[in-house]
């Protein structure tokens, strides 16, 4: 055995190991990360008396720290009793949570789609400018944006309706630079051989930009699904009745007491998230890696 | 491809559910509202009308008082019954009254023949004592007459012996017989003398105590006398026992029955049939002359509505009986009050009982709402219905609104406070129970 091959197995080895090690350091990383999501499910289904025994460290009734059962002691289907059979108002939040979150999914889709296949086709005088305005707009947190936005909606009566939640993510900037990113992985010369065919700008767009760009638009439902069906400050800065409040607003109404319900009402709200996620999966992942695209 | 499809189905059944469960949840919320009937606060004044129920009580009541030791066979007469003079009151069992009188008499012989054995003891002593008192006087007067006959004689045999008095010049032999002979005669009539004067002391002595012999028998029969003059329950019980012999024995002429003295109204039976009577009364009665009053006892609340010198109107169940009297009095007595109200004579005979009522009509106040409406914890409140803004979108829900109570009746309720206005609803009727923010549905 040379001593170059001596030297191959020690770091194939060393590799090895470090492989197994950063494994173990991932694993207990996604632990610590995954573990609020591992206590709803026990607060769910724990009784009202061992939750509040459980959080007497938090509400300063004993010392030490807070024991919380992954799995309950008591188990109980109580508050998913309370949930689904008698607490209408959260089927009304649910409901207003579900058509605020579409119709912004299909505006987005109606005014986004066609700047982001603007963005992704043409070339025209200013489009960089443009598109670079968009981009800042998009980098704008919403409490920049929270006065001119209050102002705006003053403006065209829309305060206090949920037109003022809707119609501000309707014209949001992140799902058109998703969907722009999807688009420029079109060839272009697919683009040119089809005109030079004869087919018009619509039909290009519709046969040929959204099918190819599916990856794209998906993955910019799929982020603004879960942006707007948790949305919290918008709702809370622009709607005045509750009635008209998403379900995100429903759990800060919630008290110490109802503790067990509240968890109750995260795993339910959980679920339509989960299944958004498990469906654009792909598309997610392809997603992100256009964020991460260099123009 | 195949787990999009499940996935797709999933979200979908999901969304089912939830839509289901929406229709579920309203419908179990529904269900759980109270339903509710309202109105608005009205201008009104409030009528009220005070009923107290009472008794009429006659004054100067008489009792009847029960023939002790008899069995009642039979009352004859209930409680608010008129009676006349020799109404029949009750019936005593006659062969329990035989046995009882002849108990009664046999226990009176017995006492006079007691009394006269000690009469005649006594009689008999003070006359023994009057014959040894006279027989020792006449012993002792005989006595002193022989004493006296020899001292007479004595005296005598001394005047005789002072006149053969001896000459002077008598020999001595006579002189001293002479002088003897008187000497003896002196001595004699001195022992006579003595003799007499003993026998006085004597008799003196035996007159006192014969004379107390007869006053000791005298005091034994005084005693005898005195045991039953003196002794004023003895006397009495005697008296009873004759008297009572000779009520049993007319009461049994007349087959057991008690009949009434005068006339009157029985207010109260106290015996029944098959027990024996006590000394207790048995019935009380009013009569012709007896003045009735009724009384009644009404609370804090119902004083307010009442006045001394106030009319009533006085009914008395079972009868078309209706007067009106004034209010005499009304006195306070453990938190209630008494009202009393004298009747006219010929008012309420028989009765024992009334319902004194008044009405009276308030001024006219601004808030009058159907006393269901009025709750009370501690203090007076209603539930005013609002809409109110929620998640559910605009519902009806109660707010407690705390109110004064001004005047109330059995109907409805005059309340006042800052926040009433008469276009205010006022629930009026829950079927559940209600709390302050309650969402609420209307019938």
């Amino acid at each position: 055995m040379g001593i170059t091959q001596i030297i191959s197995g020690k770091l194939k080895k060393r590799k090895k190991k470090n492989s197994w090690l950063a494994t173990v350091i991932c694993f207990l990383m996604a632990f610590i990360i995954c573990l609020p999501l591992l206590m709803i499910p026990g607060g769910a289904f724990a009784d009202s008396s061992e939750i509040r025994q459980m959080l007497s460290p938090v509400l300063g009734e004993a010392k030490g720290y807070v024991d919380w059962h992954i799995i309950p002691f008591y188990p109980t289907l109580e508050h998913f009793y309370r949930l689904l059979v008698a607490s209408p108002a959260f089927y009304k939040l649910f409901w207003n949570t579900v058509g605020m979150t579409a119709a912004i999914l299909v505006g987005q889709l109606l005014v986004g789609l066609p700047s982001a296949w603007a963005f992704a086709a043409f070339q025209f005088r200013g489009r960089d400018f443009l598109f670079g305005l968009y981009v800042i707009l998009m980098l704008l947190p919403f409490q920049v944006m929270l006065l001119p936005q209050y102002i705006v909606l003053q403006k065209f009566e829309l305060y206090g309706n949920p037109a003022a939640v809707i119609l501000p993510a309707v014209f949001s900037t992140f799902p058109v630079f998703i969907m722009y990113r999807g688009f420029t992985q079109i060839d272009s010369e697919i683009l040119e051989a089809a005109r030079l065919d004869g087919a018009g700008e619509m039909q290009i767009f519709l046969r040929i930009g959204l099918p190819l760009g599916q990856m794209g638009i998906r993955a910019a439902m799929v982020l603004s699904f879960l942006e707007y069906w948790n949305l919290v400050e918008q709702p809370m800065a622009f709607l005045e009745e509750q009635k008209d409040w998403p379900l995100s607003l429903y759990l800060p109404q919630l008290d110490i007491a109802q503790a067990g319900f509240a968890f109750a009402v995260s795993v339910v709200v959980l679920i339509p998230a989960l299944f958004v996620f498990a469906l654009g999966q792909d598309a997610l992942e392809e997603g992100i890696t256009y964020i991460g695209m260099k123009e | 491809m195949e787990s999009k499809k499940k996935l797709w189905r999933g979200l979908a059944a999901f969304m089912a559910v939830m839509l289901i469960m929406t229709f579920v949840s309203r419908m179990v919320y529904v269900s759980r509202l109270p339903r509710i009937h309202w109105t608005n606060p009205t201008a009104a004044s409030i009528t009220n009308k005070l009923s107290a129920e009472g008794t009429v009580e006659v004054v100067n009541s008489e009792a009847i008082t029960g023939m002790e030791g008899l069995l009642v066979k039979r009352v004859c007469v209930a409680a608010g019954e008129q009676i006349d003079a020799g109404t029949v009151l009750y019936e005593v069992d006659t062969e329990d009254l035989q046995v009882q009188l002849a108990r009664l008499e046999a226990e009176e012989q017995v006492w006079q023949e007691q009394v006269s054995a000690k009469r005649r003891e006594a009689a008999t002593e003070i006359t023994r004592a009057q014959e040894d008192y006279d027989t020792t006087v006449a012993e002792l007067d005989r006595k002193i007459a022989d004493e006296t006959r020899l001292l007479e004689d004595a005296m005598e045999d001394l005047d005789t012996h002072m006149f053969r008095l001896p000459k002077e010049d008598a020999p001595d032999e006579i002189w001293i017989a002479w002088a003897d002979e008187r000497t003896r005669i002196d001595r004699e009539i001195e022992e006579r003398k003595l003799a007499i004067e003993e026998a006085g002391f004597e008799k003196e002595k035996v007159l006192k105590e014969a004379g107390r012999d007869i006053e000791d028998a005298k005091s034994a029969q005084n005693e005898v006398e005195g045991a039953y003059s003196s002794n004023y329950s003895a006397i009495g019980q005697v008296q009873e026992r004759q008297n009572k012999i000779e009520t049993w024995k007319s009461i049994l002429e007349d087959e057991g029955r008690i009949k009434a003295e005068q006339e009157g109204t029985v207010l109260e039976v106290m015996m029944q049939s098959g027990v024996r009577m006590g000394a207790d009364a048995v019935m009380r009665y009013a009569n012709a002359e007896s003045s009735r009053i009724f009384r009644t006892i009404i609370s804090q609340e119902q004083k307010s509505m009442v006045h001394t010198g106030d009319t009533v109107r006085i009914s008395f169940p079972g009868s078309s009986e209706e007067v009106g009297e004034t209010i005499d009095s009304i006195v306070q007595e453990n938190g209630s009050y008494t009202v009393t109200i004298w009747l006219e004579p010929d008012v309420a005979k028989g009765r024992t009982e009334g319902i004194m009522e008044l009405t009276s009509t308030s001024e006219i106040y601004d808030f009058v709402v159907p006393k269901q409406a009025l709750h009370n914890d501690g203090g007076n409140y209603v539930y005013v219905l609002e809409e109110r803004s929620g998640i559910l979108g605009m519902e009806l829900s109660v707010r407690s609104l705390t109110v004064r109570l001004l005047n109330e009746n059995d109907d409805n309720a005059a309340i006042a406070d800052e926040l009433l206005t008469n276009d205010m609803k006022i629930v009026t009727q829950s079927d559940k129970e209600l709390s302050n923010g309650m969402a609420v549905m209307e019938y």
